[in-house]
């Protein structure tokens, strides 16, 4: 037994050392697989493994090896020990995932010391990308949606809009980013409201809402309890009977319309990403996941940050002829490709995702389901926040 | 309708609405933690476990939400009645940090357990059509979930306070958590009493997921997204005093209400200072006489 495994031992350090070891590249996703955001980690793997089906597990010979980290809620320490332990035990040439802005902004340096791509599916601070240049971005920014929320709002007759967004950062950056737009465009911002993320009850907020009388509310509370309890109190307040419209950013996503219920209705919001875009690939996938996954509900942001994320980790390997080469993120600057949620680029500049940004509404379809129409659309969207910073 | 009316309206109504909700998810940690001195931060958990059986029982059966807030409680009670020997009972009167440790454990395996059961995203409440209107007082509507809430919770503490302070059972109750060797000798079966006393304290917290549900949505992290809320109501009433938790939750209700819409930016925060400073003032709480 013990010449067997000292034989075992000789063997994988041979492997090792030799060529096979080569030719597999390890790719680490770092994401709530637990927890309250549990399922966006599952849209990750579901949509990693999608991918992989569809495109095969070897890339320029190369094997691709795909390793999961929990990291449960938004836990920047526990993110940068497991990005540290992927990268020297397990020995990752690339990183993938990121749902919480704060544990990215944890991975950064550890990025830049290790030189290792990573890729954000999610994660969405504006200036998260430079914080290292070995990130990608394949998910979206803040100000990508709250921006075009701002225009359309202006451009269709809404001048009078109240603020009403969860007190954290990401909410903050949504804020800042639709008050930039919305004042630039000559509308008037008439009350902002950071409501603080232990409330349970909302209707203080909405009585304030409905007493400044706006045209509408922009908010941003994320997805879950508080956003239902947000929604449900402006129902019985009638706040849409008043004339004053809704607007969001993922609130009233398409997964989560069962959970909200009727209450969704007419919400606006702003995204990359809806289920009902008509484009071949997006119906592709939207088949794919129901086939696959039946229990997980139809593809969201999640789901084609992770694909999209592959897709551009593949185009890294294949760059590389078999590996991650040191200039895998230079390699993918300007590539562009034919994504669910239409023409996609990663930004040469700031090595963000340029997309079209979708405006939609909640509406009842002919099956008497709530889902999201999309009634106008925003081509190639860059980063505003960072366009904002360049024209000063 | 000056102003002065319409803040008044506004923050007694929904003031009182909401304390009522506070009431509802606590009133149940009141006889687990506060009459029962049990460490007891699984309180969400049952809540949340009665919350999801009703909703689940509206879905698969397609009974109505009254007859599903009696499933949420025998959902909470069941679950009580199973693990109190099994987990609970071994922990009483012993050392705080062990029951404190597992019944954060039980938080973690019953997040686990919901996520696996329901997947994470909240479960769907639908209300029958007579919640979803509202009644008119003349100087506003008043929703009609929390003209209920504030019905129900109303009828609930007065039920409460009639079967503690009024009834044998709740005078044995009494006794057996203020001198358990002395209620033991004159008769009392303390162990059995102990038992029927922490299953319905569960069933209360079954009933109060579930009558909450529409407000305060029912998801695996329940249990640790209202915990504070829970645990505030119920240190700054005091341990054992069920109408301390009422006056405390409906106090609480106004002033958070009040605070959110006055005073936004410190709301978060407001609530905590309040139990900081009534504390300090009081260590056993509002009405809570002293260990």
């Amino acid at each position: 037994m013990k010449s067997r495994s000292l034989w075992m031992a000789a063997l994988l350090a041979a492997l090792g050392a030799g060529p096979i070891h080569a030719q597999t590249v390890k790719v680490g996703i770092v994401a709530p697989m637990t927890g309250g955001s549990a399922d966006w980690g599952v849209q990750f793997r579901n949509c990693i493994q999608l991918f992989q089906s569809q495109n095969g597990d070897r890339v320029a010979g190369s094997k691709v090896d795909v390793i999961y980290r929990d990291t449960g809620g938004a836990n920047p320490g526990l993110t940068r020990k497991h990005v540290e332990e992927l990268i020297v035990n397990d020995k990752v040439n690339v990183l993938g995932g990121f749902f919480f802005s704060p544990n990215a902004f944890a991975a950064s340096p550890v990025l830049t010391q290790a030189k290792v791509p990573g890729v954000m599916f999610v994660a969405g601070t504006p200036n998260l990308t430079e914080t290292s240049p070995y990130w990608v971005r394949t998910g979206y920014t803040t100000w990508q949606s709250a921006v075009p929320m701002a225009q359309w709002a202006y451009k269709n007759g809404i001048r009078r809009v109240y603020i009403a967004v969860q007190d954290f950062s990401a909410g903050h950056s949504f804020q800042e980013g639709f008050k930039m737009s919305f004042t630039r465009e000559g509308g008037q911002i008439i009350g902002e409201d950071r409501m603080a993320m232990n409330t349970n009850d909302f209707a203080p907020f909405i009585q304030r809402i409905i007493n400044a009388k706006p045209d509408a509310v922009y908010m941003f509370i994320s997805p879950g309890p508080p956003s239902i309890a947000f929604l449900k109190a402006a129902e019985a307040a009638g706040l849409k009977q008043r004339g004053i419209k809704i607007m969001g950013v993922a609130e009233t996503d398409d997964q989560e319309l069962p959970s909200v219920g009727p209450v969704a209705k007419d919400v606006y919001s702003a995204l990359h990403y809806a289920v009902s875009l008509p484009n071949e690939a997006n119906q592709a996938l939207v088949k794919a996941v129901a086939d696959r996954f039946p229990k997980d509900g139809p593809p969201h942001s999640g789901c084609v940050g992770a694909y999209d994320g592959m897709r551009v980790i593949y185009q890294m390997i294949e760059n590389g002829k078999g590996r991650i080469a040191p200039d895998a993120v230079e390699s993918v600057k300007g590539m562009k490709w034919t994504s669910p949620r239409g023409p996609a680029m990663i930004d040469p500049e700031t090595r963000d995702i340029v997309h079209n940004i979708y405006i939609k509404q909640v509406v009842e379809g002919p099956d008497g389901k709530l889902f999201n129409r999309v009634i106008d659309t925003i081509p190639n969207v860059k980063d505003p926040w960072k366009e904002s910073r360049k024209k000063q | 309708m000056d102003a002065a009316t319409s803040f008044l309206g506004f923050v007694v109504i929904d003031g009182i609405a909401y304390g009522m909700i506070l009431f509802l998810i606590s009133v149940g940690l009141s006889v687990t933690m506060g009459l029962m001195r049990f460490a007891n931060l699984a309180h969400g958990a049952f809540a949340a476990a009665g919350g999801a059986a009703a909703i689940s029982s509206m879905q698969a059966f397609g009974i109505g939400f009254l007859p599903a807030l009696l499933v949420g409680f025998a959902a909470g009670a069941l679950i009580g009645l199973i693990l109190e020997p099994a987990l609970f009972a071994p922990l009483y009167g012993g050392d705080e940090l062990d029951q404190v440790l597992m019944t954060i454990g039980l938080i973690l395996v019953t997040i686990a357990t919901l996520n696996l059961l329901f997947g994470s995203a909240p479960l769907p409440v639908v209300m029958p059509d007579w919640m979803q209107g509202s009644i008119d007082l003349g100087f506003r509507n008043v929703p009609n979930y929390r003209a209920f809430l504030i019905v129900s919770g109303g009828l609930l503490m007065l039920a409460l306070w009639l079967t503690l302070d009024r009834t044998e059972v709740g005078a044995r109750i009494r006794a057996a958590v203020e001198n358990p060797s002395m209620a033991q000798a004159v008769g009392i079966n303390t162990r059995r009493l102990f038992a029927l006393t922490f299953t319905f304290g569960c069933g209360l917290a079954g009933l109060g997921g579930a009558m909450g549900a529409p407000l305060l949505p029912i998801d695996p992290i329940y249990p640790f997204r209202y915990l504070a809320t829970f645990l505030v109501v119920v240190s700054i009433a005091g341990f054992g005093n069920i109408k301390g938790t009422a006056w405390v939750a409906l106090m609480l209700g106004i002033l958070e209400t009040a605070g959110r819409y006055v005073v936004p930016e410190i709301s978060g925060f407001l609530i905590y200072v309040v139990m900081i400073v009534l504390l300090l003032w009081r260590p056993n709480g509002l009405f809570g006489r002293p260990a």
